[in-house]
C-alpha cells in the first residue's frame, strides 16, 4: 500500500510542479520510463512470489535506468541511436509481459 | 576423435541469450537475496515500508509524472516556437491589413484635397486622368472577372513540396504575368488581382510555395478584375494570345478558369505608390501626384484612358 502511495505521490508531484527537462536529456525519458516500470513490474512480481527485498528493488531500479541511459547514449555517439532505443524498449518490454504474466497467475490463478 | 555426448548441450544452446530473457525475466537477485535472509534465519520478503522503498517509489512516480508532462507534443520546445511565430505571422498580417486601410483612406484624402485646392478645372481633370491611369484613384466601369485556381486535387494544401504532377495544376506567378500583360496587350484600362492594383511599378513574383502580388502574398482563387471598353475588349483578350494561354492552362493542367463579363466593376487604388530614386522634373506646376511617374517601357499599352 505505502509503496502504491508513493509512486501516485511522485506522479502528482510531477505532474504539478512540471519542471523543464533541458532538451539533450529529453531523448532519455522514454527509456528511463519503460526501465523504471520493468523495476516496477519485477518488484510486484517478488512481493506476490514472497521474496522482495528493498535493496534489490532499489538497486534494479536504478542500474536499469542508468545501463539504459547509457545504451541510448553510446548509439547516439554511434549514429546509431534509434536501433538501440528499440532494442533496449524491446528487452525491458519482453520482461515486463513475463513478469505481468506471472503476476496475472499469482492474482488470478489463470 | 570423441564426441561429446548429445544431452551435454541443448539443442537452443546457441539462443541463451534469448532463453535468459523469456525463461527467467525476473532479476535473480531476489532469489538470492531470499535465500541469504532464509540463511540468517529471517523471514525471505523484507518489509514494504521501508524508507528506501518509499523513496524510491516517489522517484520512479517522478519520473513517470516528468516525463509525461515533458513528452506531451503541447509541451515541447519546437511546437511552442511553431505557435509563437504562427502568431507572430498574424499579428504582422493585421498590422499590414489595418496599415493597409489607413494608406487607402489616406490615399483618398489626399485626392480630394488636390482636387480642392487645383481650382482650375481642366487640372483637376488631368492630374485625375493622369491618376486614374497611374493607378492612384480607384476607378469603376465595364470590363470582366477573370477567375483562377488551382486544378481539383492539386490544391497547394494537399500536393506535396517536389510533387511535379500536383504542381503542374498549380497557377504560378508566370500565369499570372502572362494574363495580365495579355490584357493591357488587348486594351484594359486597370487590372487588379485580388484586389490589389496593378501599376507600373507592380511585381508578381512566386515566393516559395506562395503567389506575391507587391510582397503581399495571394491565396487562392486568384480574381483579376479588368476595366476596358465592353465592346471590344473581352472580344480581342479572347481572340488573342491571352485566351490561347488560359484554354491551354485549362486543357493540359486542369487549371480552373472562369470568365465573368460585367457592365460595373470596381478596382481599387493602389496603395504605396511611390518612387524612391527617381525626381519629377522641374517642368512646370502640371505633375501629377510628384511620386508617380509611370516608365512607359515596363507596360505596353498602358495608355491613359483619355
Amino acid at each position: 500500500m505505502i509503496p502504491a502511495i508513493g509512486l501516485s505521490l511522485g506522479i502528482i508531484i510531477g505532474l504539478l510542479l512540471q519542471p523543464a527537462v533541458p532538451v539533450w536529456l529529453q531523448p532519455y525519458l522514454p527509456i528511463a520510463v519503460i526501465a523504471a516500470l520493468d523495476a516496477v513490474f519485477g518488484a510486484v512480481r517478488a512481493i506476490l512470489d514472497g521474496i522482495f527485498d528493498d535493496k534489490v528493488f532499489v538497486v534494479s531500479f536504478l542500474s536499469n535506468v542508468v545501463v539504459a541511459a547509457f545504451i541510448v547514449f553510446l548509439g547516439d555517439k554511434l549514429g546509431v541511436g534509434s536501433q538501440l532505443s528499440t532494442g533496449v524498449v524491446v528487452v525491458l518490454g519482453v520482461r515486463i509481459f513475463s513478469n505481468v504474466a506471472a503476476i496475472r497467475r499469482h492474482l488470478f490463478d489463470a | 576423435m570423441t564426441r561429446p555426448a548429445p544431452t551435454d548441450r541443448r539443442p537452443d544452446a546457441s539462443m541463451t541469450l534469448l532463453t535468459t530473457m523469456l525463461q527467467r525475466p525476473l532479476d535473480p537477485g531476489y532469489a538470492a537475496a531470499a535465500n541469504r535472509r532464509e540463511a540468517q534465519g529471517k523471514p525471505r520478503s523484507t518489509s514494504l515500508r521501508s524508507p528506501l522503498l518509499v523513496i524510491a517509489t516517489v522517484l520512479i512516480g517522478l519520473l513517470v509524472g516528468v516525463a509525461s508532462y515533458n513528452l506531451t507534443t503541447a509541451n515541447k520546445p519546437r511546437s511552442q516556437a511553431r505557435a509563437d511565430l504562427i502568431g507572430q505571422v498574424e499579428d504582422r498580417r493585421d498590422q499590414v491589413d489595418a496599415l493597409t486601410t489607413k494608406a487607402e483612406t489616406l490615399q483618398g484624402q489626399v485626392t480630394a484635397l488636390e482636387n480642392q485646392q487645383l481650382r482650375d478645372p481642366s487640372l483637376a481633370d488631368g492630374t485625375r486622368e493622369l491618376g486614374a491611369a497611374v493607378g492612384t484613384v480607384p476607378l469603376h466601369g465595364p470590363g470582366f472577372t477573370l477567375t483562377l485556381d488551382d486544378a481539383p486535387g492539386s490544391g497547394a494544401d494537399e500536393a506535396a513540396p517536389g510533387d511535379t504532377k500536383a504542381q503542374q495544376g498549380q497557377v504560378q506567378a508566370k500565369d499570372l504575368r502572362y494574363v495580365t500583360n495579355a490584357l493591357w496587350e488587348s486594351g484594359a484600362e486597370a487590372v487588379s488581382i485580388n484586389g490589389k492594383r496593378l501599376t507600373a511599378t507592380s511585381a508578381i513574383r512566386f515566393a516559395g510555395s506562395a503567389l506575391v502580388v507587391d510582397y503581399r502574398p495571394l491565396t487562392r482563387p486568384y480574381v483579376i478584375t479588368a476595366l476596358g471598353d465592353p465592346q471590344r475588349f473581352p472580344a480581342r483578350f479572347a481572340d488573342g494570345a491571352g485566351g490561347t494561354y488560359l484554354s491551354t492552362l485549362r486543357n493540359s493542367f486542369g487549371i480552373r478558369v472562369d470568365t465573368k463579363v460585367s457592365d460595373d466593376l470596381t478596382v481599387p487604388a493602389a496603395v504605396g505608390l511611390t518612387t524612391r530614386f527617381a525626381h519629377s522634373g522641374d517642368t512646370g506646376g502640371a505633375t501629377a501626384s510628384p511620386g508617380s511617374t509611370p516608365s512607359p517601357t515596363t507596360r505596353e499599352g498602358q495608355g491613359a484612358p483619355s
